[in-house]
């Protein structure tokens, strides 16, 4: 039975855990275990992955593990960081500029050394949350990606809807 | 691929970026579809959640002026927790106490 994906449209929440929630899933697509197939999903209105009435998911972080087949590293710090510090400031209407700052670059220099791979659900998500809260910072560090992290990024581009705000005049 | 450890690691990224009341309507429908989170037996996983969502039904619970509305809305997570509470063998004082009387409207699927 094959696995239907569906994106991230961008409501009620900001455009940061919109691309973060796209890259997860863009990721999934890059770094999907053999032989899995992936149909998207345009018909959903949130973001979701279906397995016919068996499975469910609309985390992004748990479709990109069960997308890998990557279940390692729940109990790392890594993890914890990336969830409870990076992640949680997404859904965070207005967080503090610098708080932001602290919080990439410790993941920067703990965690995220490095994005050679092969690389692992969790290194992934940490990725993805940090570069949604911060990218320059995250794109001073890695200018060049591996391909399939820059395909990826592009994708998650792609699909997620910027709002006014970020647009310039 | 695991269906199982997927739903385990979910749950666990809801809680940990404490998004857990937010997501109570999908928590419903897992629960309405299973008596458990991962199917048909208390599981781990039903643990780590029970510790956070109790006492944030019973913050929901009584500080709701319609009672009957949250119980028609979270039914069962409310049938769970009732189930949790008692395997657990929580304190009289920490429960949240159910009210069976009550009348529901009937359930939409």
């Amino acid at each position: 039975m094959s696995l239907k994906l569906a994106f991230d449209s961008g409501k009620n929440h900001s455009q940061g855990l919109t691309y973060a929630n796209n890259l997860k899933l863009a990721l999934a697509q890059q770094f999907a275990s053999k032989g899995t197939k992936i149909e998207i999903d345009t018909e959903a209105r949130q973001l979701q992955l279906t397995k016919g009435d068996n499975l469910r998911l609309v985390s992004a972080d748990a479709i990109l593990r069960y997308i890998m087949n990557d279940f390692s590293g729940q109990d790392s710090d890594e993890y914890d960081f990336s969830l409870a510090s990076l992640e949680s400031l997404l859904y965070h209407t207005s967080p503090p500029s610098n708080h932001i700052d602290q919080c990439v670059e410790k993941a920067l220099d703990n965690y995220l050394t490095s994005l050679s791979e092969p690389l692992t659900a969790t290194r992934l998500i940490t990725y993805a949350n940090a570069s949604a809260l911060r990218p320059a910072l995250v794109n001073a560090k890695f200018p060049e990606l591996p391909k399939s992290i820059a395909t990826a990024v592009t994708d998650a581009l792609k699909l997620s809807p910027r709002d006014t705000s970020s647009f310039k005049h | 691929m695991s269906e199982v450890e997927a739903q385990i690691a979910q749950w666990r990224a809801i809680v940990k970026t404490g998004q857990l009341k937010e997501n109570l309507p999908e928590l419903n429908l897992q629960l309405r579809d299973n008596t458990f989170i991962n199917g048909k037996n208390v599981s781990s996983i039903d643990k780590e959640l029970f510790v956070v969502v109790l006492p944030l039904m019973k913050e929901l619970v009584s500080s709701t002026k319609d009672v009957s509305d949250v119980y028609g809305k979270y039914r069962h997570v409310l049938r769970w927790v009732d189930y949790m509470q008692e395997n657990e063998k929580v304190a009289e004082a920490e429960r949240i106490v159910i009210n069976h009387d009550l009348v529901l409207p009937r359930e939409i699927i």
